[in-house]
């Protein structure tokens, strides 16, 4: 059992430390975004798993206290188990200390946005929120009182194409529960030592991957070309040269044409 | 009886104030308060909260005559706490999935280079 044990828990360190290089190796993932975001939490995942499972299996070695002849071996091969398990009781207690400081701040974010708002419309699956603001801008907040809010300045400066596109990106988000993979890469980044780079580096590459599968999904509903077209106008706005490497970025695809997209029924303006 | 959420009254209050034309007093903005009922002294502890954040101004010599009034239209409040909220700290960014800004300047170097890597 114990071979067992550590072959498990190298290939979990070997998971940690090799999996956020090799993934940020090149730059395909700019192209593919959702097999990368896929990887990604697969690795993860998987991380876990391993990690998880070798704590088990040392627990059960430990209990039984097969594979030792020595009684120094006994006690050594115990001590490590209630170490490990109590390692997993730490990371256990940081991800319950972390986790509801950062819902209450999400919330917090979500409640100053509230009073701003001119109209509620209830779509299927979520609220469709206009907000009363010069600032052009639109989001999705998710959870069971799912809203996309849209402020009235990006109605005036978008055609309601663009807009369309729009809501497309923000409605993907909600779709594929982003915000829990969001969520998740946050806070295993608090949890996991500092000086690893699997935890800032899978946060980054969550936050950059979310943005373009949610790009990729609008363009695919609303067309690539309004979605551009929005991208571009929101950066001429704000100054933000992600937004046009964006919209630069759909150009580089084929895209079904026009008269096959089909926007979503909730989302329809 | 409905309880309200931790700053939902502050917010019910300064909303009370953009609808308002002129300074009022804080019993009629007890009246206008959408929601449960909150008591007087309660309103003023959220005027007098709300004062210090610098969203709502006194005037009125007397005690008896204060008014109060919103420091900033309902407009340039959500804009500034909008961008409050949208800039704010990274852990904000799942609560709020923008269409704009999530990206950081790494992301853009990223993207530049897979961009002129693709073109070439």
């Amino acid at each position: 059992m114990l071979p067992a044990v550590g072959v498990l828990a190298a290939a979990a360190a070997l998971l940690v430390l090799t999996a956020p290089h090799v993934l940020t190796i090149g730059t395909w993932h700019v192209h593919h975004p959702r097999t990368a975001l896929t990887l990604w939490f697969s690795a993860f995942f998987g991380g876990c798993a391993l990690a998880l499972s070798a704590v088990v299996l040392l627990l059960a070695a430990a209990v039984s206290a097969s594979g030792v002849s020595t009684a120094a071996g006994g006690i050594a091969l115990t001590l490590v188990a209630w170490l490990s398990l109590g390692l997993l009781g730490v990371l256990l207690g940081l991800l319950l200390v972390t986790a509801p400081p950062l819902a209450e701040s999400h919330r917090r974010a979500v409640r100053s946005l509230g009073p701003a708002a001119i109209s509620r419309e209830p779509r299927r699956g979520f609220t469709l929120v206009r907000l009363r603001s010069s600032t052009p801008c639109a989001c999705a907040t998710p959870g069971r009182s799912a809203e996309i809010l849209v402020s009235t300045a990006l109605e005036i400066v978008l055609s309601p194409a663009q807009l369309q596109a729009v809501l497309a990106h923000e409605y993907a988000h909600l779709r594929y529960r982003h915000s829990w993979a969001v969520r998740i890469a946050e806070i295993n980044a608090r949890c996991l030592p500092r000086h690893l780079a699997a935890g800032p580096k899978l946060r980054q590459a969550t936050l950059r991957l979310v943005e373009l599968v949610a790009d990729d999904a609008a363009a695919r509903q609303a067309g690539a070309a309004h979605l551009a077209n929005a991208l571009a106008q929101m950066a001429q706005l704000t100054g933000d040269p992600s937004l046009e490497l964006r919209a630069e970025r759909l150009t580089l695809r084929r895209w079904p044409p026009a008269r096959r997209c089909r926007v979503p029924e909730p989302i329809r303006i | 009886m409905g309880r309200r959420a931790r700053g939902e009254l502050e917010a019910q209050v300064l909303g009370v104030l953009w609808e308002q034309s002129e300074p009022v007093s804080a019993g009629v903005i007890q009246e206008q308060l959408p929601g449960p009922a909150a008591a007087y002294t309660t309103v003023l502890t959220v005027l007098d909260r709300l004062e210090k954040k610098g969203e709502v101004l006194r005037s009125g010599d007397s005690p008896r005559k204060v008014r109060f009034r919103a420091a900033r239209s309902g407009d340039e409040h959500t804009s500034s706490t909008m961008i409050d909220a949208l800039d704010g700290a990274r852990d904000r960014q799942a609560a709020l999935l923008q269409f704009a800004g999530n990206l950081s300047d790494g992301d853009v170097a990223v993207l530049q280079q897979a961009l002129t890597g693709k073109k070439r």
